[in-house]
């Protein structure tokens, strides 16, 4: 198993929520202090440690060297707070790590010494990370993507807001059809006909695919530019996993597409950034854990993913999925098309109601695929409502959790 | 399990929580103590349950239902369950559902009795749910259990609200309940948004089934609930189905006299009981004109004059400490074992020591001689006049069992009698500049104090023991400093709170303090006899005295007297009355009730607004 | 039906230059009481309504007061109870052009019965008419004497609209308000008897300030849950903001009490959470003072702006 946490959209700086996270006594009126500390309470009572960090992008508000340097100084802490070795600590540069003054230049001067420039107080910021720095010097360059890997996973690191300006209104990412190119031609020396063993996951720090905001009729021009050449990509060389950040509304899909594996898109939200007025009373700061349990026949990668949400004074709570966007547990990865999964729950409940009358949910996962464990509460329950006529059955439970879900058949059917 | 769905709170501490709304119904029923008045509920009478802040009012309402009685280990609890024999239902009247019975806005869709019809008859409902989950639980085998409530919950639809289908499919009683709390919700904002858009109420079908099935009578819609439990649970026609609605003090006068109707009228298959703190049944009048009688339409139950452990609680304590249990050290015994920390009888002993103020001197001559120079210095002329009689009498006399009985006379009649005021005096009288108290420390001084307050006496052990394992582990006494400052701090907060009673507050704090200053200016100040002063008489002609002094009893600043054996009714017209022992701390007096004085003595020096 | 999308802070220098289709004013008995409104120039009012308490009708300042509005605005307070369900949302419905695409109001909320402000919330919620309504709120912060006279408490209700969920099968949360009253949100709590309590309390305007409230308050705070959140006063964006955050985790799941016994700003914030999270319930403890003390202008004034627009379709 591999379990990557995901803290995104840090923001240290003045438009951070908290004391400990501007630097060094910047003025604020939010008052609030103690952010790391219900962070470390959180992981100290949930015993949770990781392997992996991951912080995709908008470390900093404004890229200054004095927030890169309290930035990197939070995410060492949240690093030593899960046990998370240093060269396992990945971070993404997002638009707001983009040092503006120097893009200003660059553009001014039309030299392309300025152009490297604009990522420099992130460069230096992520030298007190052994073998970063590479890393990092890496993003800032074309084509702006590095491989990191270890026996279980390639972690894949994109730089999509590498040309990034201020005049850029929204600021959304792009892959330019050049880097992705060079990303084409790496995955192909890398995965080109080998059958796949690890779990591959690509870190970036904007949305290939343009998502829902907090209502239906907002449209999203932020998401990245090329994002579905790169999609084509990804799913092409059976990536399991896409993290990112930039959008400060948590968010999960499975892009399912025909013929080829699925891949998780998961939008992290915003680790500490002080919401807006749109957003607050709505939608809080989220921190997750993603576990990768492993790989299926069909070679993708499933697991689950565990989210947190800050409340003042009381912490992180396990989130909900009204208010925080995502549920606490979030199972991914065994997708099927519905037709497959309700001929499978078919046949398992028949086989589970032959020898007892009344089935839990669990009875019916036991299943050696493992596909149904991992199916969303809406999924099962939905499916349920197309079988009950069919099989004469009665679900009995909380449509808010598959744990109380019992199924017992109608003792009135003919 | 889903970690959001039924969260308890945890506690670090076995009496870091002083309520028993949230205890879990295991937890609840663990730490239960069974007393003779929670039985006497069970019975075919209506009852008014008086008690007062804390007194365990909720505790008693919540084991009554179905679900916490099941889980009481006792043997009439198993009785009544395995038997059928009743069905407890416990709906509270919370401030925050009480509040919304105020509103001014919502009461403009209809009058305001329809409104509160309506709304309480949601509550029971739901309440009545829980217990028949309860009834499935304990009465229907595992197999058949969800089509039994499947079929439960159609045929409870079905008369709910007709023909007409819910928005879902219901399955179980639980989604059924959330269903009708969800109903009442949207009613609640369907009304609000039609008060301020000043058009029509527009609800769903079965939304109007609901309201009209609800809105009609009081608590039918659980009188056709309880026919078709019967049917479906195939459950015995002696079954009797109680009600207990607590908090009742929340609800207006208007409310209880609508309520009030339940005492009187005979509604098949059900008693009620109401719970309510002392003087807070506000009327005994009902919507017929013919008000309520005491002993024929209800009988009272008064919950703080004394807890009488039953014999079977009383017997399985002796049995498993070795020695008869108290109330209060029952009641440490049960919480601290409940959070898997050994202890003994001996155990609170231990912790916090002998008290020096109330613990008794042994009865013989040298200790009655080394405490006769505190009698001559601290004791009035007639107690001092009958000690040296006494005295006197010991040592002209020379036959033994004489002496014996005479020093038997001397400790019974004087020196067990002023040796606590004596004590108490000399210790307050040793405060001087920043030296702290010791007075109030000790195993019977912290019982007196607390009284027999389950929440009172849970506080305090909460901060004299924030941990309390490791106390127990460590074997060590509590300073009498640190004890003294505990009582202290939790008595002058105790008095600050009345100071937020309803309308009186001001008032009712200026006349604690009043009588508590009194009383404390006659037991330090002057000389002092056995018999030192600490409760009022009050009569008919007192009439404010008596209303103020009726509010201190509701909300647990003063008790009264029951000179008789009548401990079920309270006084009304005149009675005597004390203080809340918890208060002793603050105003430096002994935990005892003391001789009565007239208001007169003390109240003129003050004006009360009220 | 129209949704709040959301809470800002405004300079009040911005909204000293906006012309508003209808301005709220209170005329009450403190001297801060029409601080606001002297800054304001009448005409950038289309409709200026002014309301004046019945309940203080005699004291000399609320007749100062009065003067201001009568001489200087040419306009005379209208009488009203401070607890008037829909009449606030009455006269504003009167006023406003229901053919607009969108209507501003500025509300001084610096001496306003919270029955009022909470009554304009819920007009701006429901009432048919423009597709957006913008509410902004001035708040004039108060010098308090030193000694403030204690407060007799009449009774706990709650304030009409924010009625919340109050299924009496759930737990509840209560979330407190404290401010320089130590025994009310005690007694509410004794009545109350939450399942979980938090508590929240202005910063003021001083060190000083905060460490008196937390001093006042440390019976009740001995026993909250969790650790006290100290909120800005002059910040309703930020109040708004965190008290959202501290009940999300609740809202649905347990019954949501907010008693705000604070300072107006963090009641204000109190309401708008709970427009936004129709569960929750916002308690009103009604008392009153043993006499009416005056309270006079200081230097800190906060404003911010609501938006409530047309709610089309759901939210994700």
């Amino acid at each position: 198993m591999l379990r990557i946490a995901i803290c995104s959209d840090l923001h240290i700086g003045d438009q951070a929520r908290e004391f400990d996270l501007r630097p060094g006594g910047a003025p604020s009126y939010a008052g609030q202090t103690g952010y790391l500390e219900y962070f470390r309470r959180c992981i100290d009572e949930n015993a949770i440690s990781a392997d992996i960090l991951v912080v995709s992008g908008d470390i900093t508000d404004k890229a200054q060297p004095s927030q890169f340097d309290h930035a990197m100084n939070v995410i060492a802490q949240l690093a030593d707070t899960l046990k998370v070795q240093r060269d396992c600590v990945f971070v993404i540069p997002g638009n707001h790590d983009l040092n503006w003054d120097v893009a200003e230049l660059a553009i001014q001067k039309k030299e392309p010494f300025w152009q490297k420039f604009r990522f420099a107080p992130f460069i230096n910021g992520l030298s007190s990370f052994d073998g970063t720095v590479t890393r990092a010097s890496k993003l800032a360059d074309p084509p702006h993507f590095f491989l990191a890997n270890n026996a279980l996973a390639d972690m894949w690191c994109f730089n999509s807001a590498a040309y990034d300006l201020p005049e850029t209104k929204p600021h959304h990412g792009r892959i330019r059809e050049a880097d992705r190119q060079e990303l084409k031609s790496a995955l192909e020396a890398a995965y080109g006909g080998a059958p796949k063993e690890k779990f591959r996951l690509f870190v970036t720090h904007h949305h290939p695919r343009p998502q829902p905001d907090l209502y239906k009729d907002w449209p999203d021009f932020s998401g990245m530019v090329n994002g579905e050449s790169l999609m084509d990509l990804l799913t092409a060389y059976q990536f399991d996993v896409i993290l990112h950040g930039h959008k400060h509304k948590a968010w999960c899909r499975s892009e399912n597409v025909a013929g080829q594996n699925p891949i998780a898109i998961w939008c992290s939200g915003s680790f500490s950034l002080s919401l807006g007025p749109l957003y607050a009373g709505s939608v809080g700061n989220v921190w997750h854990l993603m576990e990768l349990h492993g790989l299926s026949e069909a070679e993708n990668a499933y697991g689950v993913v565990h989210s947190w949400a800050f409340a003042p004074g009381q912490g992180w709570l396990p989130s909900r999925p009204v208010h925080h966007a995502i549920d606490h547990v979030t199972p991914f990865g065994k997708v099927a098309d519905r037709a497959a999964i309700k001929q499978l729950m078919r046949t398992e409940i028949k086989t589970a109601l032959k020898s007892k009358s009344l089935i839990s949910w669990e009875d019916v996962c036991a299943e050696s695929s493992g596909l149904l464990k991992y199916q969303s509460g809406s999924v099962v329950w939905g499916i349920l409502e197309e079988l009950k006529t069919d099989l004469e059955l009665r679900p009995h439970g909380d449509q808010d959790s598959l744990d109380k879900l019992y199924i017992s058949r109608r003792k009135d059917a003919a | 399990m889903s970690p959001v769905m039924e969260m308890w709170p945890t506690f670090s501490s076995p009496f870091e929580n002083d309520n028993a709304k949230y205890l879990n119904p295991s937890d609840i029923a663990r730490t239960f103590i069974a007393t003779e008045d929670f039985w006497r509920l069970f019975s075919e009478k209506n009852h008014v349950i008086f008690g007062t802040r804390g007194s365990g009012k909720t505790a008693l309402g919540r084991m009554v239902s179905h679900d916490h009685l099941a889980l009481l280990n006792h043997p009439k609890a198993d009785q009544y369950i395995e038997d059928k024999r009743y069905i407890g239902i416990y709906a509270p009247a919370r401030l925050n559902w009480v509040s919304g019975l105020r509103s001014q806005l919502l009461l403009q869709a209809g009058s305001e009795r329809d409104y509160f019809i309506l709304r309480f008859n949601f509550v029971v409902a739901r309440a009545f749910l829980v217990s028949l989950r309860s009834c499935l639980e304990r009465y229907v085998t595992p197999e058949s259990r969800p089509d039994a409530e499947y079929a439960l919950v159609k045929s409870v639809l079905n008369v709910w609200s007709g023909s007409v289908p819910p928005p879902m499919d219901i399955y179980t009683l639980k989604g059924l309940g959330k269903e009708i709390a969800a109903c009442d919700f949207r009613l609640q904002r369907w009304t609000t948004r039609s008060f301020y858009r000043n058009d029509e109420l527009a609800i769903s079908p079965f939304d109007r089934e609901l309201l009209t099935t609800f809105g009609t009578n009081l608590v039918e819609p659980i009188t056709v609930l309880r026919d078709v439990a019967q049917e479906s649970l195939d459950l015995p026609e002696y079954t009797k189905y109680i009600l207990a609605i607590d908090e009742m003090e929340f609800l207006s006068e208007e409310h209880q006299v609508i309520l009030n109707g339940l005492l009187r009228a005979d509604t098949p298959g059900f008693v009620f009981k109401f719970i309510t703190a002392p003087y807070c049944h506000y009327s005994l009048a009902t919507e017929t004109n013919a008000p309520l009688i005491e002993g024929n339409d209800y009988e009272n139950v008064y919950i703080d004059h004394g807890r009488y452990l039953d014999a079977h609680t009383r017997n399985e304590l002796q049995q498993e400490f070795g020695r008869p249990i108290s109330f209060q050290i029952a009641l440490f015994l049960k919480r601290a074992t409940a959070s898997g920390i050994t202890v003994t009888s001996d155990t609170l002993g231990g912790l916090l020591g002998a008290s020096e103020v109330l613990e008794p001197l042994p009865v013989n001559q040298e200790t009655i001689r080394a405490f006769r120079p505190k009698v001559l210095n601290h004791a009035n002329h007639k107690t001092i006049t009958r000690f040296e009689e006494l005295w006197t009498r010991l040592f002209r006399s020379h036959n033994a069992k004489e002496q014996r009985e005479t020093v038997r006379k001397i400790s019974d009649e004087v020196v067990r009698k002023i040796k606590p005021a004596i004590v108490l005096r000399e210790k307050i009288a040793g405060l001087a500049g920043a030296k702290k108290g010791t007075a109030y420390s000790g195993l019977n001084m912290v019982l007196a104090c607390t009284e027999s307050n389950p929440r009172v006496l849970i506080r305090t052990l909460n901060m004299l023991f924030p941990n309390l394992s490791q106390a127990v582990h460590a074997r060590s006494i509590v300073s009498q400093i640190a004890q003294d400052e505990s009582l202290s701090t939790l008595s002058q907060r105790f008095l600050d709170n009345a100071l937020a009673v309803p309308e009186v507050g001001p008032d009712l704090h200026r006349m604690i303090k009043a009588l508590g200053e009194h009383f404390r200016s006659k037991l330090h100040m002057g000389r002092v006899g056995t018999d030192t002063v600490g409760s009022i008489e009050v009569t008919e002609s007192d009439g404010d005295i008596l209303r103020l002094i009726k509010q201190a009893v509701a909300w647990g600043f003063m008790y009264p007297h029951f000179k008789d054996e009548k401990r079920d009714v309270l006084p009304t017209t005149s009675g005597e009355f004390r203080l809340a022992y918890i208060l002793a701390p603050h105003f430096q007096l002994l935990p005892r009730r003391g001789r009565p004085i007239r208001p007169s003595t003390v109240f003129p020096q003050i004006s009360l607004r009220f | 039906m129209r949704r709040l999308l959301h809470v800002s802070d405004l300079d009040l220098g911005v909204a000293l230059g906006t012309a508003y289709d209808i301005g709220l004013f209170a005329s009450g008995y403190e001297t801060r009481a029409n601080s606001l409104a002297t800054r304001f120039s009448l005409e950038q009012f289309a409709e200026p309504l002014v309301f004046g308490f019945k309940e203080s009708n005699a004291v000399p300042q609320r007749q100062r007061n009065d003067e201001f509005y009568r001489n200087k605005w040419s306009i005379e307070p209208e009488i009203l109870s401070a607890e008037a369900p829909g009449a606030i949302a009455g006269a504003l419905q009167g006023k406003v052009n229901t053919g607009a695409d969108e209507v501003r109001i500025f509300l001084d909320i610096s001496s306003m019965s919270r029955s009022w402000y909470a009554d304009a919330i819920n007009w701006a919620r429901f009432s048919p008419g423009p597709s957006r309504i913008i509410l902004d709120f001035g708040y004039q912060s108060g010098i308090y004497p030193d000694v403030y006279p204690s407060r007799t408490v009449a009774e706990t209700t709650t304030l009409s609209g924010f009625e919340g969920q109050s299924d009496v099968r759930l737990q509840t949360v209560a979330i407190m308000g404290l401010g320089y009253d130590p025994v009310t949100p005690h007694a509410v709590l004794e009545d109350l008897q939450p399942d979980l309590k938090y508590a929240f309390l202005a910063r003021g305007t001083s060190p000083a300030a905060l460490a008196l409230a937390l001093s006042l308050n440390k019976a009740t705070l001995d026993e909250i849950d969790g650790d006290v959140v100290i909120l800005p006063l002059m910040s309703i964006q930020e109040a708004y903001r965190s008290l959202g955050e501290m009940s999300l985790p609740h809202a649905g799941i347990r019954n949501v009490v907010f008693v705000p016994l604070g300072p107006k700003p963090h009641v204000l914030a109190s309401l708008l959470v709970a427009a936004k999270n129709e569960e929750i319930t916002c308690l009103h403890v009604k008392g009153s003072h043993v006499a009416f003390t005056d309270v006079l202008p200081a230097f800190e004034v906060t404003a911010c702006s609501v938006v409530f627009e047309a709610d089309n379709c759901e939210s994700q």
